[in-house]
């Protein structure tokens, strides 16, 4: 019985993935199926956000309910999540209480720990040379302080042409090479996964 | 007197017992000779059996020689030298010897048999001397002449008589009678019946035995009876062997007798099986190792307790002095709000000169869609760089379609036009042109959802208003109605997938595809600006473009309000790495044995 699923399985991402695919190539032809199995694919995805709320809610209460080590943190997920769904059903996602949480609890919090990686970073960095001090190394600090001091003006001093030159340099064209790479390679292997989920070599939806 | 050793288990007895103490074994004959004292005692049909043997006495062949043919007597003769032991053989030499064998049976020393005889078979020898007394001599005659008999035939002379039966439980093996010897196959199973039973099958088998001799005609021998008959030379000539220096047998049935096989050979003579004990024998050394292993095992499931951390180290103290360092210049010009810092000259970036050139060409009420997807934790870099983009966008009189991909991108937005709105002039004249359509499920398919039909995938706004219907919005059929596509990312996939799902759609219709992207991820759309034609036509980069921005659009922005701390910030985070990269490598040259942590 497993086996006959996992056909099945197989064969709706392949005729599904080889429609889409064909709707790009004959647009007049399969544009109209190649359109509705999107549709059906956005629907999916916005029953799997919900789909992930609830399993998220149940391994939290599994954990409480176990009396698991730090089960205190599952309890207050649970509570800021139901919470969050009360007042955001009652007053909507653009209410006054619904906004009031996101702007005085979660961007806060999201703030906060991008600002203790901002100083984690300083940290690494200053302690980079004790790590491994290699000519790799000493070149990439170099690199980071180009990047900083040329990223903006100087405090009381402003603008500094050297700087500036050196930053595009950096930014305009190393980096911008270096990107161009990945977004090639990047480009490649989704060409590459494409066909292998389309050839069922490769099943991420399991089988 | 000496002890009477058992012929069963070999242990000594006292001389008057009469059955081994041990074993339980008859030590003497007597103890199985039936007690005859007269014959009145006997009974009748023994009696007339008896009658019967004296009236008609069986004679061995050698006693009549005449009433055997010559050639049965002649066999007769031959078997009777077979039966000669060997030790007799030298008594009476066969005249066809050679000469050989006649001299080596001379040189053996003829003992008697009595002499090899162990002690306790000496005694349970018959004494030839004793006489029987007169109330047993007429019926025991027979025995009597059976015995003679026996001697003769050990003497070498034939036996006149063969007794029919005996009651002597001694009777030597090596010795049998005539009559015994000539129904040797007869011999096993007289020994296992009972007496009566034996004499009636003796004189049955003498009976048998006579007639047949009867019977038999003399006549001359075929050929293959006469192949068959014995050779002269088989005939047991062996000398008889000396066994005075041979060791006697010390236990066992043959105990006394020498030369003889034992039988019971010492690696399978009996003893008591050896005794070991069922305690564990251990060594103090080996209890110790045991206890060393169960304490180990005991201790491996403990966690092993940890050293005490000191409260305050050096790297927590370096750690601290760095987020010291950082913070406090940064709260300084954010709290003296200086604007010590000029901003960056848009000039000098041309992403930022682009969007707003891009800007100022826009008609007057033109759709433009924004795209909020960038993280809460980003909103203070996003918001101080996109808010000169927006409100010159609301000071031009656009009207802002605001959706996301990301599920807290539509509270962003709210968020965003909220703090537009807190603003001195615009407490009273609030931006109101704007739509917040809500999230966009699905990602990239969702977004290219949106680029083939955003009223279909977005058919109401977050109060459930069909902005669709009518407004500024009204005109909008499709993606490239809108004069200008916003993107604010901060993620570098999201960014990709904007311009590969909505971008060509896009530039088939002559659309603007325009991006404020954070600092991290500019690096990786700076390509799709740089490239020729742009699939992105305008960029801007961090807290840094949204500087430059306000310095073209000469607004008194957030970017204007942090610009000095930000500066600040960048100096002091270069001069912490300088320092702490300083005190490493001098670290590192004073001691160079330490190698890393």
């Amino acid at each position: 019985m497993k086996t006959i699923f996992s056909l099945i399985n197989v064969v709706i991402a392949i005729a599904a993935g080889a429609l889409v695919f064909l709707g790009y190539v004959f647009p007049d032809l399969l544009g109209g199926m190649r359109a509705i199995l999107l549709q059906w694919a956005i629907i999916l995805a916005a029953f799997a956000l919900l789909v992930g709320i609830l399993n998220l809610m149940q391994a939290h209460w599994r954990k409480v309910t176990t009396k698991q080590p730090k089960a205190v943190y599952s309890l207050v997920v649970l509570a800021s999540l139901v919470a969050t769904l009360l007042v955001t059903a009652l007053s909507g996602p653009a209410g006054k209480w619904s906004l009031w949480i996101y702007n005085n609890l979660q961007v806060p919090i999201e703030i906060s720990l991008l600002a203790v990686l901002a100083i984690v970073l300083a940290y690494a960095a200053a302690r980079l040379m004790r790590r491994r001090m290699t000519w790799y190394t000493g070149m990439f600090l170099v690199t980071v302080l180009l990047v900083l001091l040329s990223t903006a003006p100087l405090y009381l001093i402003g603008e500094v042409s050297l700087l500036n030159s050196l930053h595009s340099l950096i930014v305009d064209i190393l980096a911008v090479a270096g990107a161009r790479g990945l977004l090639l390679g990047v480009a490649l292997g989704t060409i590459a996964a494409g066909l292998r989920v389309l050839m069922g070599a490769d099943r991420p939806y399991g089988g | 007197m000496t002890d009477i050793l058992c012929p069963v288990c070999g242990k000594p007895n006292p001389p008057e017992a009469e059955t081994c103490q041990f074993c339980q074994a008859p030590l003497k004959t007597s103890a199985f000779t039936p007690d005859f004292d007269e014959e009145s005692d006997l009974p009748d049909w023994l009696r007339s059996l008896n009658a019967d043997q004296n009236a008609f006495p069986v004679t061995s062949p050698a006693e009549e020689p005449s009433n055997v043919p010559d050639w049965l007597s002649s066999i007769g003769g031959e078997t009777k030298e077979k039966e000669q032991p060997p030790s007799e053989a030298p008594a009476e030499p066969a005249q066809e010897q050679p000469d050989w064998l006649t001299d080596l049976t001379k040189d053996q020393p003829v003992e008697p048999l009595s002499a090899d005889l162990p002690v306790w078979l000496s005694e349970q020898a018959p004494a030839p001397a004793t006489p029987l007394s007169d109330e047993k001599q007429d019926w025991t005659d027979g025995w009597t002449s059976g015995e003679q008999a026996a001697e003769q035939q050990a003497e070498g002379e034939p036996s006149p008589s063969v007794p029919a039966f005996t009651f002597d439980a001694f009777e030597e093996p090596e010795k049998p009678t005539a009559s015994e010897s000539e129904s040797g196959d007869m011999e096993g199973p007289l020994s296992t019946l009972p007496d009566w039973v034996a004499d009636v099958t003796a004189e049955e088998s003498e009976a048998e035995g006579g007639e047949d001799e009867a019977a038999l005609a003399p006549a001359q021998l075929p050929s293959w009876l006469e192949a068959m008959r014995p050779a002269e030379s088989d005939q047991p000539s062996t000398p008889t062997e000396d066994l005075s220096g041979a060791s006697a047998e010390s236990s066992g049935p043959l105990i006394g007798l020498r030369g003889v096989l034992s039988a019971e050979p010492i690696n399978i003579r009996m003893r008591r099986a050896a005794a070991y004990s069922l305690k564990l024998r251990v060594t103090d050394e080996q209890k110790q190792r045991v206890a060393l292993l169960e304490q180990l095992l005991a201790d491996e499931p403990k966690p092993k307790a940890l050293p005490a951390a000191p409260v305050i180290t050096a790297q927590y103290v370096f750690r601290l002095l760095i987020a010291l360092a950082l913070l406090l210049p940064v709260i300084w010009a954010v709290a003296s709000n200086g604007r010590l810092t000029p901003l960056p000259d848009a000039s000098a970036r041309p992403g930022v000169m682009a969007m707003y050139n891009l800007v100022e060409r826009l008609p007057a009420d033109a759709p433009v869609l924004v795209a909020f997807d960038y993280e809460a934790g980003y909103s203070g870099e996003m918001d101080a760089a996109a808010s000169a983009v927006l409100e010159h966008l609301l000071g031009r009189g656009a009207s802002l379609a605001l959706v996301s991909t990301s599920a807290t991108g539509p509270a962003l937005a709210e968020r965003f036009m909220a703090n537009l709105n807190q603003q001195p002039e615009r407490v009273n004249n609030p931006y109101t042109n704007y739509a917040n359509l809500g999230y966009i499920p699905g990602g990239s398919i969702g977004l290219y959802s949106l680029a083939k039909s955003p009223r279909q995938s977005l058919p109401y706004d977050l109060q459930g208003v069909d902005v669709w219907a009518s407004g500024p919005l009204s005109s909008v059929n499709g993606i490239a109605d809108f004069s200008l596509v916003l993107v604010l990312v901060s993620d570098p996939e999201t960014a990709r997938a904007w311009v590969e799902q909505v971008g060509p759609t896009l530039r088939q219709d002559g659309a603007v595809l325009a991006m404020v992207a954070s600092a991290q991820t500019a690096p990786l759309v700076q390509p799709y600006f740089s490239g020729n034609p742009r699939q992105v036509e305008a960029l801007i980069s961090g807290l840094a473009g949204g500087g430059a921005y306000e310095n073209a659009s000469a607004s008194n922005g957030p970017a204007r309000r942090v610009w000095d701390a930000y500066s600040l910030g960048l100096v002091v985070s270069v001069f912490v790495i300088l320092v702490g990269t300083a005190l490493d490598v001098t670290y590192k040259a004073l001691l160079p044995g330490k190698k890393g942590k």
